[in-house]
């Protein structure tokens, strides 16, 4: 009997199974009841119940991507200008041999006002530093010939005499500027430094627009950050130079003046008038002290007037205050006696 | 000018308070009618060491040596309240004679300060020759000086500090009788109302009553 239930059992599961497998038709309208619902103008399950594939409107309503825009020809950064080459005649003026003055411009570039000055800064920052400091003027859309090579130049000129820097600087652009330094410098001065000192010379050219008051910017800073270099030929130590973040030497520390220093220079003023001072002073300090010793042997008196006796006193009859001292939380005032126990107690 | 008893108001020539009839005898029957010999600092209650002892007698000094009229006396000893210490300061300078001083130098110029640790109360006493100078104002901002000290028992200090201030006040005075001796006589000059002591603003109507004058002092 078991066996025949378990039989059944099993076919019917596998009946179930078999099915499930098979797919059952979809619901369909009745050609009477569709009609009536196409007459209220909608036919509810008609997008899902059908085999027909419909076009999504809202895919439909995907704008189209725009047209690329392109940019201006104006916006469009221009290519660089080939690089000019420096008229021949010049090379020789510019690397034929050390220059005489700190500042070489064969071409002209500079207006003869900026020359001057630019000259007459840079003498005044040799006769003030131990580093001098000279300034190759191109233009910026110039390059140095490829046989002229830079490094050895200057270690060819500037080997003798005194330590150097020089610079290649490109008339209105700064950023092109190269900085060299005498051997006597380079053995001493670490890149990082150099890197620093021409990254923040560069920095104060480009704040101004004008390719002199550049060059002008340019140069003041690169006077004022050899100061660093200076201090490493003195002794000092590139850590204290690169240290120093504004970039700007400190200002000189003055020499501590000793008091026999300032006494030298104070005495031939000092000297006439040290008696009288002195004399007032003792004038003075002898008043105060026989003010103090009279007033501390001055005596008083007071005039003896004829007091009439009170209450068969022969000699004192005059009562004075009295206070009590018995609470430290009450003011003195409030501790006064001034009625006497015989009223208090009526 | 007040009575040593009640606190009341007298007139300066007074034979006895006209409020409670005070007088010397009330003060000599209740405290003794022996002649006393005192010297100037006499500590009785004891709170004095040696030490503190010889500065306080050395303010003292320095009082009298600015103040060659005046002597100062500082009394200290057990009373029975306010009214008392009054009374026996009274009594004190009137019936006391002080080992230090010399014979001619009479009791009118002295201040005696009353002081009793048992009550915590300090008082003040002056003779004759300081009454058209000294007000009652005056005695009260010299004992106040030594208030302080007095409550941390620190009584030599509180002494030393009340001379200081009586130099002070004293000094002042001195040199205002010299400048206006006047304004000091006229607090002398006899009343102008027949003899009687004059009535005070509030119409001499007191709240309570004045006790008869056969009545017998308080203790």
């Amino acid at each position: 009997m078991k066996c025949l239930t378990g039989i059944g059992l099993a076919v019917w599961i596998f009946g179930s199974i078999a099915s499930a497998r098979t797919e059952a038709p979809l619901p369909a309208w009745e050609e009477s009841a569709r009609k009536t619902q196409e007459k209220n103008g909608w036919l509810p399950g008609a997008r899902i119940l059908t085999d027909d594939a419909e076009t999504d409107p809202q895919q439909a309503d995907i704008p189209t991507p725009l047209e690329e825009i392109k940019p201006a020809a104006g916006e469009l950064t221009e290519n660089p200008a080939p690089a000019v080459a420096i008229p021949e005649k010049f090379l020789a003026a510019y690397f034929g041999a050390r220059p005489e003055n700190y500042l070489i411009d064969p071409q002209k570039l500079l207006d003869q006002r900026s020359t001057r000055e630019r000259l007459k800064f840079l003498q005044g920052h040799a006769s003030d530093s131990a580093i001098d400091l000279y300034i190759y003027i191109f233009n910026k859309d110039q390059e140095i010939p490829g046989e002229v090579r830079e490094e050895e130049l200057v270690e060819r000129f500037f080997t003798q005499g005194r330590p150097a820097m020089v610079v290649y600087y490109y008339l209105g652009a700064p950023q092109q500027a190269m900085l060299h330094l005498s051997p006597t410098l380079t053995e001493r001065v670490p890149a990082a430094l150099q890197r620093q000192t021409l990254q923040s010379a560069v920095m104060q050219a480009m704040e101004k627009s004008n390719p002199q008051d550049q060059l002008e910017a340019f140069s003041v800073q690169l006077a004022i950050r050899s100061y660093w270099m200076e201090r490493l030929i003195g002794g000092g130590t590139a850590d204290e130079a690169l240290a120093t973040g504004q970039m700007r030497p400190s200002k000189p520390v003055k020499k501590p003046v000793s008091l026999a220093d300032k006494w030298t220079e104070l005495r031939p003023v000092a000297e006439p008038l040290a008696l009288p001072c002195l004399l007032l002073a003792g004038t003075l300090a002898l008043a105060l002290g026989i003010g103090a010793w009279l007033r501390w042997r001055a005596t008083y008196r007071f005039p003896e007037l004829v007091v009439e006796p009170r209450l068969d006193g022969d000699h004192a009859a005059g009562v004075g205050a009295v206070i009590g001292f018995s609470r430290a939380d009450l003011p003195p005032p409030a501790q006064r006696a001034q009625i006497t126990e015989t009223w208090r107690r009526n | 000018m007040k009575c040593p008893r009640c606190v009341q108001k007298i007139h300066r020539a007074a034979d006895a308070c006209p409020h409670c009839g005070f007088t010397l005898a009330d003060a000599e029957a209740h405290f003794g009618g022996v002649e006393l010999n005192l010297r100037c600092l006499a500590d009785a209650a004891g709170l004095l060491r040696r030490g503190e002892r010889e500065r306080v007698e050395a303010a003292m000094e320095r009082l009298s040596r600015r103040f060659p009229q005046l002597f100062v006396a500082i009394y200290t000893g057990a009373f029975d309240g306010a009214a008392e210490l009054r009374q026996f300061g009274f009594w004190l300078l009137n019936r006391a004679t002080f080992a230090e001083l010399p014979p001619e130098q009479s009791n009118a110029a002295g201040i005696l300060i009353t002081l009793d640790p048992a009550t915590k109360m300090a008082g003040v006493t002056y003779g004759y020759l300081l009454d058209p100078y000294l007000t009652e104002t005056d005695t009260f901002d010299c004992l106040w000086r030594a208030h302080s000290h007095w409550l941390e028992g620190r009584y030599a200090d509180g002494m030393i500090k009340a001379l200081e201030q009586f130099a002070c006040v004293l000094r002042k005075r001195s040199r205002q009788a010299r400048r206006r001796p006047a304004s000091f006589q006229r607090k002398l000059q006899p009343p102008t109302h027949g003899g009687r002591t004059p009535h005070p603003p509030d119409g001499g109507m007191h709240p309570v009553a004045c006790p008869p004058p056969s009545a017998e002092p308080p203790p």
